[in-house]
């Protein structure tokens, strides 16, 4: 289709046209990031026609609203007008927070003057921006919604109780390996009264022991909703915020040193609006699921890694979270929750629409509970688990009504496994499984064959980067990424759970195999120096 | 998709409106896809003004006016569809989105800005951003010039101003703050 209307009729809708209808000018400099473009456009029309291209700035602000920040960049290089407009319609910002940004923070901030989300990121090699520099830019973005801090290890307490009276609006703070302490944070929770987000990673200024300062609550605490806190080693010291916010619907711990027991049940005692909670890798028992069942609106539910929550204490909380809808547990094999467990939550929860289990072993009977039970269990994933094999898939497919996703990773099941999905589980729409060494290539063909509507992904390799699963589960089967353990080792494994000291040694040796990159790597690392000591950078 | 001029007369017995665009042709269309066009539901919102009177719309050609309301009356027809059921929605988003796609999809590149000016004049929300979404992936990964030629504008940029543009833009990271 083209443009068949007549010259005067389209002089008489411009307005500004300020362009011409030459060939583009050849100009230095212009070295584009992306050297893809090869089509020569031949812009010069015959005769007199016009084109129309001055679009409104409203109309260019929505361009670059869908466009990356690589591309931002290219559009304010057009030409004067886009530079000022895409400035202007700039609202998210990421810069690099070196030490040398200081001098470039005016004319920044002159140009985006509207930035709302801001992230300062360093690397671990450099020095970082300072105070100064938060100050100028905080004096700049009094409108700051969003802050997101990465290294930025030169940041003083000093300077965050400047920033935080600078930016009152702030809504959400993520702080990682930052080094000011609680008075810092103390400072944003007293003058930051619509803060709604705050996640801390690995800072390093709270210190230990008995000088450690309480943080919180703050007027912040009133407005906070989600709390998140990873890699502390005085995660208690947030304990007065945590429990001054009121109106908290989110808590995620993360390898937050120390008992949370405690902690929990004087938060869950008044109460809690709590609809989220994420538990990994930090010591909590029985009774810190007993102090969580009180949160009579809880949705979602991770116990990533906490062998001291048990069934027992799992079948208390099922009994009183009716609500819930997703939950995944990983039980590090260590066998202490099981199919007692599950008949509880599948008793207990009828909501229950996804659900994941990784180092998990479900029988029968459990797996016949929930498929029973929980008419919206819409997705599913088995990961790691011994007793699953092609009779417990039977099981599923004969019962799981409303199954639509299903993931099995490292799991005894083979192809005849796959025969019984291929009658059964009505609404399935995906199927992936990974590392089950009983499947094969040609048994997944069969069932893509035999059931066309449904997505068939098999996985044998051995060792994968953390691919972005398309299911629910993504987060928490990827971290499952060694391979299925002997039974002679799962025996270890059980009885490693139960003394922490000697659990990281085994483990690594067990996981020796692996390099590079990824999750598992890290967790290595992190391991080998050892539960709550002293960690360098 | 729609020919030039082509005025489907509206076969329910609702009220009608009448918008002539800026060569002159007049469509009828119905009221409901009508006040889709915020800019002619404004019209309309000034008492005493009849529904009779025809819309003036100087700044939209009968070719731009034409798809603008091919894809508003699509487009109330499928919100029509979807309720209360999460199924019915999906489908319903899913023809929206097959819908815009096909939209854009054989339009050159003159033509979509067209698009855009009108649905900016008219002020129709949802199909300016998708007409902007499309524009922004014509554009995705090009190059400064590329941009340039796409749009028809000159660079106005002493060597000098273009390179500290460049300079200060380089403390952005490359890739987009996922958040």
């Amino acid at each position: 289709m083209g443009q068949s209307t007549s010259t005067a009729v389209i002089s008489s809708r411009r307005e500004n046209n300020q362009s011409h209808r030459s060939k583009a000018k050849s100009t230095t400099l212009i070295s584009p990031m992306h050297s893809d473009d090869v089509e020569d456009y031949d812009w010069i029309p015959d005769g007199g026609l016009d084109y129309i291209s001055e679009l409104p700035d409203e109309c260019l602000a929505c361009i670059f609203q869908s466009l990356g920040s690589g591309d931002r960049k290219r559009c304010s290089l057009v030409c004067k007008r886009w530079l000022q407009i895409e400035g202007q319609s700039r609202h998210r910002l990421s810069l690099n927070a070196q030490s040398d940004l200081l001098p470039k923070i005016p004319s920044l901030f002159s140009r985006f003057d509207a930035v709302t989300k801001l992230a300062l990121k360093c690397d671990r090699r450099s020095a970082s921006i300072g105070d100064d520099a938060l100050n100028l830019i905080s004096l700049k973005c009094r409108n700051l919604m969003r802050l997101k801090l990465r290294a930025c290890r030169e940041l003083t307490d000093a300077g965050m109780e400047v920033f935080a009276k600078n930016c009152k609006s702030l809504k959400k703070l993520s702080c990682g390996s930052c080094t000011f302490g609680a008075k810092g944070m103390n400072a944003v929770l007293d003058n930051c009264s619509a803060l709604e987000e705050l996640s801390v990673k690995r800072l390093r200024g709270i210190t230990d022991g008995a000088t450690a300062e309480p943080i919180g609550p703050g007027v912040a605490a009133s407005s906070l909703k989600t709390i998140c806190l990873k890699e502390l080693y005085n995660g208690h010291c947030f304990g007065p915020v945590i429990i001054g916010a009121k109106n908290l619907r989110t808590l995620k711990l993360f390898r937050c040193s120390g008992d949370w027991d405690k902690l929990l049940r004087v938060m869950t005692d008044r109460a809690s609006s709590l609809v989220e909670i994420h538990l990994e890798r930090i010591q909590v028992s029985d009774l810190g699921l007993v102090a969580i069942s009180s949160c009579l609106d809880l949705e979602i539910l991770h116990l990533v890694k906490t062998p001291e929550c048990t069934n027992v204490g799992l079948v208390s909380l099922a009994e009183r979270c009716r609500l819930l809808r997703k939950l995944h547990i990983d039980g590090w094999k260590a066998n202490r929750i099981g199919d007692e467990g599950l008949i509880a939550v599948a008793k207990g929860c009828p909501n229950l629409q996804e659900l994941v289990l990784i180092g998990v072993n479900p029988t029968k009977p459990s797996l016949e509970s929930l498929a029973s039970n929980c008419k919206n269990l819409e997705r599913l994933a088995l990961c790691g688990s011994d007793t699953v094999g092609d009779v417990e898939i039977s099981c599923i497919a004969a019962k799981c009504v409303a199954l639509k996703k299903l993931c099995i990773k490292s799991c005894p099941v083979s192809d005849q496994g796959l025969e019984a999905l291929a009658g059964g589980c009505p609404n399935l729409v995906k199927v992936k499984l990974k590392k089950c060494r009983g499947v094969t290539p040609e048994g997944a063909d069969w069932l893509r064959a035999t059931r066309e509507s449904l997505a068939v992904n098999l996985d044998t390799g051995e060792l994968e980067h953390q691919d972005a699963s398309a299911s629910d589960g993504g987060a928490q089967e990827n971290a499952v990424e060694f391979p299925p353990p002997m039974p002679s080792q799962v025996a270890a494994a059980a009885s490693i759970a139960s003394s922490s000291s000697s659990r990281s040694s085994s483990l690594k040796s067990r996981l020796g195999l692996l390099t590079g990159r990824g999750l598992v790597a890290c967790t290595l690392r992190r391991w080998s120096s050892g539960n709550g000591s002293a960690r360098g950078s | 998709m729609a020919n030039n001029g082509e005025n489907p007369s509206p076969d329910v017995g609702g009220k009608t409106v009448k918008l002539k665009a800026d060569d002159g042709e007049i469509f009828e269309v119905e009221e409901a896809v009508a006040m889709e066009l915020q800019t002619v539901k404004s019209f309309f919102d000034d008492d005493g003004v009849s529904y009779d009177t025809v819309v003036p719309l100087l700044n939209v050609s009968s070719t731009a006016l034409a798809k603008v309301i091919q894809y508003c009356r699509r487009a109330v027809e499928l919100r029509a569809k979807s309720g209360d059921d999460e199924g019915a929605n999906e489908k319903a988003r899913e023809e929206r989105e097959g819908l815009e796609a096909e939209l854009v999809r054989e339009e050159s590149d003159e033509g979509i800005k067209e698009l855009i000016l009108a649905a900016n004049y008219l002020n129709i929300k949802d199909m300016l951003s998708f007409l902007c979404r499309a524009v922004g992936d014509r554009i995705k990964n090009k190059s400064v010039e590329y941009v340039r030629r796409f749009f028809v504008l000159e660079n106005d940029f002493s060597p000098e101003e273009e390179e500290r543009t460049r300079n200060e833009v380089a403390w952005a990271f490359e890739g987009v703050d996922a958040d």
